[in-house]
């Protein structure tokens, strides 16, 4: 060859580039030969190199500062209200102290209602907490009946159920997901298309729409075109549901 | 079938946290081991993944519509190595390569692991901007187009770099196996 032969150039052959006339050279050339073969030799160390797993401890503690942050968010939240609320409260309780009675000393049974109000406020702070916990434990059990191994009909009919009802659009997502183990029986793609009706969540409905056209499910066509018809779809469904009907159709 | 990196963070904004576990579970892995190549500190690596999604978390709200996913993803990756070679020029006298070395090579292949200790070895040795590029083309797979945004360069930058890094681990690597040997 005329040219110098650089690194990159061997580079380029081992990656897979073809050069008849560079693998004569090498063939020829015994120093040349030994530059490819330990250019060779690092290429395909890094190529087969074993990627480690990550220690499960990381991915358990980042569940949990999930968890605190979405219990944070909603104890902030509530908090907030709480505190407004027994402004709100007290403001009104000495508004009627010295307007109505004047001068008039707090009564046993004032003071008691106030307390109590106040109590209320906590408590219905401390349940919006409790309802998001129940929502993680609910979507703990969607994924357990995902990795179970055995087909229960009934099983499956809970998810069905969950994935329409759920108050929670995590949980929904998640036993979404946990259908499509289940997309061989008829009955479930059935009730998945029928659920393009009930879901209001453009995520959920974009996830929806994706299962349904990645498992050819020719019945979603007609609730596809009204989803696309439809007001209210916002136009990120829209252009999902459209990409569907083009490979449906 | 599988929402989209960028369908997942968008939903992340309005307030799905839980789906950040979907995003764990893609992205952990390829995190993990970026850290482990750049910084060839495994109880580092594990502390520094662990911060990654924790900022990930935290600052949700900076990743903007659109962006793609990974490259923010490694862009904050990218830059906790910055600090962390910051903060390690205090300290790299104390550590020996021997240290270094990651502990969790497959020993059913002898001749591949000795390969990949030498690997180590020369990674090592390399500039951390040399070992970073390889680390992001050549275990990360990131393609030049990612990494020259990454790096806020062109792509044909990108590539003699890499070339020139792979040329100086194979100096690299090969003088060690000298010495070794």
């Amino acid at each position: 060859m005329k040219n110098e032969i650089t690194d990159e150039k061997l580079i380029a052959l081992i990656t897979g580039d073809q050069d008849e006339e560079l693998i004569q050279e090498i063939a020829r050339n015994p120093n040349l030969k030994k530059r490819f073969d330990e250019m060779t030799e690092v290429l395909q160390v890094m190529e087969q190199n074993q990627e480690a797993e990550v220690p499960v401890h990381i991915g358990a503690n980042f569940e949990q500062a999930i968890w605190n942050e979405q219990n944070r968010k909603s104890f902030t939240f509530g908090s907030w209200q709480a505190a407004a609320a027994v402004v709100f409260i007290v403001a009104g309780f000495l508004l009627g102290r010295f307007t109505g009675q004047g001068g008039e000393t707090v009564q046993n049974s004032e003071l008691t209602s106030l307390k109590h109000e106040i109590q209320l406020l906590k408590e219905v702070t401390m349940a919006s907490t409790l309802k998001q916990h129940s929502a993680s434990e609910r979507m703990m059990a969607v994924n357990q009946i995902e990795k179970s191994q055995t087909v229960n009909p009934v099983l499956v009919k809970t998810l069905i159920n969950t994935f329409n009802t759920d108050d929670s659009p995590n949980v929904r997502y998640e036993a979404l997901q946990a259908l499509i183990k289940f997309l061989g029986d008829a009955n479930v793609r059935s009730s998945l298309v029928k659920s393009l009706e009930y879901q209001v969540d453009p995520l959920i409905q974009i996830s929806l729409i994706n299962v349904l056209m990645n498992a050819e499910e020719q019945s979603a066509i007609a609730p596809l075109k009204e989803l696309i018809t439809n007001d209210v779809t916002t136009p990120e469904v829209k252009k999902q549901a459209e990409i569907a009907l083009q490979v449906l159709i | 079938m599988e929402l989209t990196d960028e369908q997942l963070m968008a939903s992340v904004k309005k307030g799905q946290l839980d789906l950040l576990n979907v995003l764990f579970k893609r992205y952990s892995k390829r995190i993990y081991n970026y850290f482990l190549k750049s910084t060839l500190e495994k109880a580092d690596s594990d502390d520094l993944t662990q911060e990654l999604f924790i900022r990930v978390l935290k600052y949700r709200n900076s990743y903007k519509s659109g962006q793609s996913v990974e490259i923010w993803v490694f862009q904050i990756a990218r830059n906790m190595v910055k600090d962390y070679f910051g903060k390690m020029k205090v300290y790299k006298d104390r550590f020996t390569i021997s240290e270094a070395l990651p502990d969790y090579i497959d020993e059913s292949n002898i001749e591949q692991q000795e390969k990949e200790q030498q690997l180590y070895l020369a990674m090592k040795e390399l500039p951390e901007e040399q070992r970073e590029l390889l680390v992001l083309s050549k275990f990360e797979k990131l393609k030049y187009e990612q990494i020259a945004t990454l790096r806020k360069t062109s792509v044909g930058n990108i590539k003699v770099q890499v070339f020139r890094a792979i040329k100086e681990l194979k100096t690299v690597y090969f003088s060690k196996e000298l010495n070794r040997a």
